[in-house]
């Protein structure tokens, strides 16, 4: 049987325009805290701050017209999410994420959150650009018994193992102190998708985070 | 025996008309509940395109205004080049954010057969010029060539939407884009033909990635059917519009084996 993708409806196709409209809006939020924090305090950071309402205005529209479809609680296709994200990804990292799908795998349906994935993801992009030295910074393999997403780090992190690397802290990787959110984000969409996250801390290029997520049967 | 067979052959034939009737008045009653059915669709449809356009217009004006900011500091010439950079890729992410939102649009003006259209008198060739031109950043970038033919006999001047004609021709160039190799060319082909005081004129883009199968070819003008590469509904959009002025789009087979995307218009020519 041939699979398509989702959208199938008009509405879902709404939704999931929508969808995306946010995931750009959310970059734009990214990058505005970034150069809020560049800029000198004073009238430029209150433009700034004034943008950033007016895109939280149409961020709040656009989610709410993404929710006319509520899909992936309690499974999707992991190959549709990927495909449509990757260039998204790659856009963030700033350069190609490399991605290699056997074309068997379609669909991949796994367990989990699609919505709270795809924060995850976006997160982990802006994570993977702040890493000049990693080369690719971000890569996703799919394959028959499920998909693997590597994020590789900084030697900075290297000395800090196990959970406390998934905590909420200071993130050291870049200039702007952000909040070491992608990776909690990444920890909560993989509790969600039953998947594994390990951290290789001997690699050869630096450390890496590998996500796998375990393929089911059918959502 | 002769009157019984009269009382029951008239009791059989008022029988027979009776459910005769009831059957006429049976499926009158389903054309009715089919009309009706229809038309409530109709209502929901045109619904659903004033919510999506009240949405739009929700989202677009603080967006408008999100850019204007953002494009204010980023000429300020006190913000420091590292800030520069981080407003350069917000505002291509509102860019990109606004250019989704006219699918959007499109997408639920489409589906309840809303689209605007303009008449308006336009230059055929200042047209395909200025939307190749708008493309340039895409090819360069795929590192891809083009070769645009404007066939002798092709009606220039015309009235019509030329903002709907360069939208369908924008995605047929950039479904090309995707699917072609590295280092490639696309083809652009124009011709045309005038009758009287109308002409017209078809545009051909051909690719030389690895083409449509032909059980592929009519599917891809349906809507959301996803290419691996984008929303899947560049396509279906085009399509919509092309057809909504009384024109014709389709798929079929290039010279070199790739993927030749072709839609025709029958225009007014201007006169003035």
């Amino acid at each position: 049987m041939n699979y398509t993708p989702p959208p199938h409806t008009v509405t879902q196709a709404v939704a999931h325009l929508a969808e995306q409209i946010s995931d750009w809006l959310q970059v734009q939020r990214r990058e505005f805290e970034r150069a809020t924090l560049l800029l000198e305090p004073g009238p430029l950071q209150g433009l700034l701050l004034t943008a950033e309402h007016a895109r939280q205005r149409a961020a709040a529209v656009a989610c709410e017209l993404a929710r006319l479809n509520p899909r992936g609680k309690g499974g999707f296709d992991l190959c549709e999410l990927f495909e449509e994200l990757i260039p998204l990804l790659g856009f963030v990292v700033g350069r190609r994420v490399p991605s290699r799908c056997k074309p068997a795998a379609r669909p991949l349906w796994v367990h989990g959150d699609r919505a709270l994935l795809r924060e995850a993801l976006l997160e982990l992009a802006f994570l993977a650009r702040e890493n000049p030295c990693g080369s690719p910074a971000l890569e996703v393999e799919l394959n028959e018994s499920g998909a693997s997403l590597t994020l590789s780090m900084l030697n900075a992190l290297h000395d800090q193992r196990g959970e406390a690397l998934f905590d909420v802290r200071p993130n050291r990787w870049g200039p702007a102190n952000t909040p070491n959110l992608g990776l909690v984000l990444l920890k909560n969409a993989m509790d969600h998708c039953k998947g594994e996250l390990h951290v290789e801390s001997d690699s050869p290029g630096g450390p890496r985070v590998v996500a796998t997520f375990p393929r089911v049967e059918h959502a | 025996v002769s009157l019984l067979h009269w009382v029951a052959a008239v009791w059989a034939a008022s029988l027979l008309l009776a459910g005769l009737a009831q059957r006429c008045m049976l499926k009158r009653g389903h054309a009715l509940q089919l009309a009706q059915a229809r038309a409530s669709a109709r209502r929901l449809l045109t619904v659903r395109a004033e919510l999506v356009a009240r949405c739009v217009h929700d989202v677009r004006s603080p967006l408008t205004g999100s850019l204007g900011l953002n494009a204010f500091v980023l000429e300020r010439e006190d913000v420091s080049r590292e800030a520069k950079q981080e407003l350069l890729i917000a505002q291509e992410a509102i860019e990109q954010a606004l250019a989704l939102l006219e699918d959007l649009s499109d997408l639920a003006s489409a589906s309840s057969a809303q689209l605007e259209f303009n008449e308006e008198p336009f230059d055929l060739r200042r047209v395909i010029h200025s939307t190749l031109g708008a493309t340039r950043p895409q090819l360069r970038e795929a590192g891809l060539a083009t070769r645009t033919e404007f066939r002798p006999g092709t009606p220039e001047r015309l009235k019509g939407d030329p903002r709907r004609i360069q939208q369908v021709l924008t995605n047929l160039l950039t479904n090309a884009i995707r699917h072609s190799p590295p280092h490639g060319l696309i083809s652009l082909v124009v011709e045309g033909s005038r009758l009287a005081e109308r002409g017209t004129i078809r545009l051909d883009v051909e690719d030389h990635g690895p083409g449509v199968p032909v059980s592929e070819r009519e599917r891809v003008f349906e809507t959301y059917v996803h290419d691996g590469f984008g929303q899947g509904l560049g396509l279906a959009i085009s399509r919509a519009i092309v057809e909504s002025m009384g024109g014709e789009i389709g798929m079929d087979e290039g010279v070199g084996g790739g993927a030749r995307a072709w839609f025709s218009l029958n225009l007014a020519i201007d006169q003035s």
